[in-house]
């Protein structure tokens, strides 16, 4: 596919023009005839028995619609992502600030307020468990009782790990600290639900998993999941937070007491307060190496804070795991990991899921050993890193991995690494300037052994232009421009004549969830797929007409081709034609990602097949009186295969990179006996234009040849991973002085530059 | 959030009647950044609302003594007076640093002051001026310097029937040998951990005839440190002067530990960024 007319070309993202004139539909905007508002009452402790909870009082209460309770959940009172431990509503006890306990649909909000107030609750609080490693010990509270407070626990090893360490030349060995980190996404979580004539429920959510939101609204509701209908409207942003359900299922169950659509969107203190947020983790490592830097061993320990329930903790740590020793081949390697409860923030999904936990700390190693050894931070990594052909410590084999290279040494030469230094090192007596490189592994799909398939449906018309209906999610990060370009390629269509639908569980077969840098390649496949079936009708039309054999004759720009000459019949022409002669123009396609049959199926769950290389290099500088940092160049150096979008691909790593400013710099959920402390943007500090340099980006293109469309793969994730220890390793550089504790806050910086 | 009558008088008068009617059940709003929030937050729940859009309390006048400056004017009208940033330069500064262009549209300096944020950015260079500032109400007025207006963290000396007007700069104050520096945790949207304004105005033979050192967000009110003050009236600038200058306002300075920055960072930023302020002002003399 070199010659490609739409694919590889820069297009405006499908939606562009709604969204920035204000006409694209988010939940919010949502607003039909005897609409109800809806709320959650949330607990205001993190951990506290619930003597009494009385609603008589709210419900009587003019214009109050309804107020549900767990007891008036006609179905399963639980979440289900990973485990059904979570309910819905509160039975007995609260496990975390901001577990639900109720829920009202009023006339307004107002009304739904004085609802809320009027509801009477009586809480016993109980001492919480807030520390992971005090959960951890045998004699401490179960956090939910009959289960127990370490809720996964795995181990995986190979080679000789103990020997290798005992006769390394160089072993360093840190502790590392990450935090609970919020999504921020612009829109926050919502769901509007209603009733249709014939006992249908159909909720629009805004959500990375729709056909994961049906099942898990037709079971609190007791219903068969053919009578539930789940839309996405537009939707502002999601990040990982918004693949497990939130309150789209509470709209559903008001809904259906009321038999009035309801709309529940919840508030900015609410939404922090309550979705999932990155893992805090807490990692033991040790890196053994030869004298002249070769890696021979890395043993690592992680401990994550789950929350008092399961959601996404143990994916997340089988993710940190899998990428724990980097980009590197080791060949004895042990990681433990262990998820606990605590009665602190849920936690879960967030970009990158694990990998840029498990980054900041290889990467931190990788410097802390170049340095001990008197190396180029650049030299080790090109020394150690993984190639094409590489058998991963996990048993993968990297099927193309050029990119681990090439991308440290074009990062290093659009900065002239080797003459770094010839810069102003100091620039006022205050100021010193440093240089951080890190270069990172994460991987595409949703990782064997987990569902892993998407559908598309695709149909032209008989005046060429084409629907395709597909259930991706598209929360702003451009699948929809993918598909469609994808689709337009084939069939030899401009972009202009296709029309995707929003995803649909009515009309569209799921797609799986939007998650995992996954949904270019599996949904990208589905959608080759059924495009290549439309595109053979059109060519037997064609070699019909022509009488010339089919392998002679192409689509390219609305046009026939013959021996890539353009002949005068349109794909117009060929769809009218060949819905005349009743040649199908609609297919369905179902796309599995393969695991291939040499995956090491025994060992190691979840792993991944394809992956995303990258390497980032952030200049510094960092004022020694106060602590702060500026970044001041950040280089960044991805793989993204072959790119369906360019301009989706260069928005992703630049909003990649500014996520991860954010997490190494000043982004904490700052977290009290189990209390938020800066539930509000105004205290949960993200970074803004003005704290991101102009970010100097590179993207190698090289095609994946396992299972990818068109050579794709997804890039959504990647480029947060090596942002915050690229800028961890030039802060260093700078001070002199080694860091273990993300987000490096100026505080953080200034007092460990005092020693 | 509670909702609340809004009434926009197109007078003056109207509005201190309004406010003379319904006292401390009313608000004045301006440009709402804060009110609103705090609202939504239930922190405030007034039951009338009332606005000063109309009230003709946004121009800029220069009278013999002063440069007068209506309260509802709003952070970017500030911004772009050139009069302001002539005479005044540290204000302007302020408003440079002071939230981001959206907010800066609608906040304006008489908010700014009245909500009484210890961390206000624009309350240090006007203290550090010796702003004057003029109450309002059905019965009269009053004036009182601006440093004297505020009595604990959201408290000041404004009368449930009084409205803020206007703010009074000295012209004998203007000078340029000053400076502001705003500390936060980003670029722009933050909420100062420590703001402060230096300005010093020299006689003729150079020595230092009036010093001001203004701090927010190191104690429970925008504060001068005028033991650090009184070190440098009558002396020569030098780096050493400003450094033991610096050293004396970190001990008069009484800041807690919040969610933005602890006491321990707040007391050593003080006396990093009161040197490096003072330093500024004078970079030009």
């Amino acid at each position: 596919m070199s010659d490609t007319h739409i694919v590889g070309k820069r297009v405006p993202a499908a939606n562009a023009n709604e969204i920035v004139t204000g006409q694209a539909r988010y939940c919010p905007d949502i607003d039909l005839p005897g609409m109800l508002f809806g709320k959650l009452l949330y607990s205001p402790y993190a951990r506290a028995r619930v003597i009494r909870l009385d609603v008589s009082k709210a419900r009587k209460i003019p214009g109050v619609a309804a107020i549900i309770t767990h007891a008036d959940i006609p179905g399963e009172n639980s979440y289900l992502y990973a485990a059904a431990d979570q309910p819905l509503l509160v039975i007995d006890e609260v496990r975390y600030q901001g577990e639900a306990l109720a829920a009202v649909a009023a006339v307004d909000e107002h009304t739904a307020d004085i609802a809320l107030a009027a509801i009477e609750v009586e809480y016993e609080q109980l001492p919480g468990i807030f520390d992971p490693v005090e959960a951890m010990h045998p004699d401490a509270d179960q956090i939910v009782p009959g289960e127990k407070n370490v809720l996964s626990s795995h181990s995986f090893s190979t080679g000789d790990v103990e020997a290798a360490i005992a006769t390394a030349d160089v072993v360093i060995q840190n502790k590392y600290q990450t935090q609970c980190a919020e999504h921020a996404f612009l829109e926050t979580e919502g769901g509007v639900g209603l009733v249709e004539d014939d006992g249908r429920i159909t909720v629009y959510s805004s959500c990375q998993a729709p056909h994961r939101d049906r099942m898990q609204i037709a079971r609190a509701l007791a219903m068969p999941e053919s009578m539930v209908r789940v839309i996405t409207p537009s939707i502002g942003g999601a990040f990982g937070a918004k693949d497990e359900a939130h309150v789209q299922i509470h709209a559903a169950l008001l809904a259906h007491a009321t038999g009035q659509p309801v709309r529940l969107i919840r508030g900015r203190r609410e939404s922090i307060l309550t979705h999932v947020k990155r893992h805090p983790f807490i990692v033991e490592y040790t890196t053994a190496a030869t004298s002249d830097g070769k890696l021979v061993a890395v043993k690592a320990r992680a401990i994550a804070d789950a929350g008092p329930y399961t959601n996404a903790t143990q994916e997340v740590l089988h993710k940190f795991g899998e990428f724990v020793g980097g980009p590197y081949k080791i060949v004895n390697l042990e990681v433990e990991l262990i998820g606990v409860r605590t009665n602190n923030p849920i936690t879960g999904a967030f970009r990158g899921f694990g990998a840029p936990q498990a980054a900041f700390v290889y990467e931190s190693q990788m410097d802390d050993l170049a340095r001990k050894l008197g190396m180029d931070p650049l030299q080790i990594r090109l020394l150690n890193g993984v190639e094409t052909g590489t058998k991963t410590y996990t048993g993968v084999l990297i099927r193309e991995g050029s990119a681990m290279k090439a991308s440290l040494r074009k990062a290093a030469e659009m900065i002239a690494w080797q003459k770094r230094h010839s810069c102003e090192r100091q620039p006022a007596p205050h100021l010193r300037r440093g240089f951080g490189i890190a270069t990172t592994i994460k991987g595409s799909g949703a990782g064997r052994g987990i569902a892993d398939h998407a559908s598309a449906a695709l149909e032209m018309h008989r005046d060429g232009s084409v629907i395709l209906h597909s259930a991706a999610a598209d929360m702003g990060q451009g699948i929809v421009t993918v598909m469609t370009q994808i689709a337009a390629e084939r069939l030899g269509i401009d972009l202009a004549s296709i029309t995707v639908t929003n995803a649909d569980t009515s009309r569209s077969p799921d797609a799986g969830p939007t998650c995992a840098s996954r949904q270019t390649m599996v949904s990208g496949n589905a959608v080759l797929k059924a495009a290549n079936t439309i595109r053979d009708s059109l060519l037997t039309m064609a070699a019909r007409k022509t009488k010339t054999e089919k392998h002679r004759l192409d689509l390219k720009v609305g046009h026939l081709t013959i021996d890539g000459k353009p002949h005068e019949l349109s794909v117009k022409d060929l769809a009218l034609r060949a819905s005349n002669w009743g040649i199908p123009l609609h297919s369905e396609s179902l796309v599995h990602f393969e695991y291939p049959e040499d995956a090491p199926m025994a060992t190691y769950r979840f792993a991944q097949e394809v992956f995303q290389f990258g390497t980032q290099i952030a200049q510094v500088l960092v004022d020694c009186e106060t602590g702060q940092v500026t970044v001041e160049r950040l280089i960044a150096v991805h793989d993204a295969g072959k790119m369906i979008n360019p301009g989706g691909v260069y928005g992703q790593i630049e909003g990649g990179i500014a996520q991860g400013i954010g997490y190494a710099l000043t982004e904490e959920l700052i977290v009290e006996a189990g209390l938020t402390q800066n539930p509000s943007l105004e205290n949960y500090i993200v970074p803004l234009s003005l704290d991101i340099p102009e970010i100097e980006i590179e993207v190698l293109e090289i095609p994946e040849p396992f299972g990818a469309p068109l050579g794709a793969k997804g890039i959504a994730e990647s480029p947060l991973v090596p942002t915050a220890p690229a800028i961890r390793n030039a802060i260093c550089d700078a001070i002199n002085k080694p860091l273990y504790r993300l987000p490096m806050t100026a505080e953080r910086i200034l007092s460990i530059g005092d020693d | 959030m509670k909702p609340a009558e809004f009434l926009s008088p197109t007078t003056l008068n109207d509005a201190l009647e309004l406010k003379h009617k319904h006292g401390a059940a009313a608000r004045v709003i301006a440009g709402g950044t804060d009110l609103i929030l705090r609202m939504r937050a239930q922190v405030l729940t007034p039951s009338l609302l009332i606005d000063l859009q109309h009230a003709a309390l946004n121009n800029i006048k220069v009278s013999d003594k002063y440069l007068e400056v209506g309260a509802s004017l709003t952070i970017s009208e500030v911004l772009q007076n050139t009069r302001i940033e002539d005479l005044f330069p540290a204000i302007h500064m302020a408003c440079r640093k002071f939230a981001g262009p959206p907010i800066r549209n609608r906040a304006t300096i008489g908010g700014n002051i009245v909500n009484a944020s210890p961390a206000a950015d624009l309350v240090s260079p006007l203290i550090a001026y010796d702003a004057e500032i003029v109450l309002k109400s059905a019965n009269g007025e009053r004036t009182m310097p601006l440093v004297t207006f505020f009595t604990g963290a959201g408290k000041t000396l404004l009368k449930d029937d009084e409205i803020l007007t206007q703010i009074r700069l000295p012209l004998s104050a203007a000078s340029t040998n000053a400076y502001f520096i705003k500390l936060a945790q980003r670029n722009s949207m933050a909420i100062s951990q420590l703001n402060l304004t230096t300005r010093l105005n020299l006689n003729r033979q150079g020595l230092i005839e009036t010093a001001r050192i203004v701090l927010g967000s190191v104690a429970a009110v925008p504060m001068r440190a005028m033991a650090a003050e009184a070190m440098l009236v009558g002396e020569k600038s030098s780096e050493d002067l400003f450094y033991a200058a610096a050293a004396q306002a970190r001990q008069e300075v009484k800041p807690i530990s919040d969610i933005r920055a602890s006491r321990e960072y707040r007391l050593q930023m003080t006396q990093v960024l009161v040197r490096r302020a003072l330093l500024e002002s004078i970079a030009n003399v």
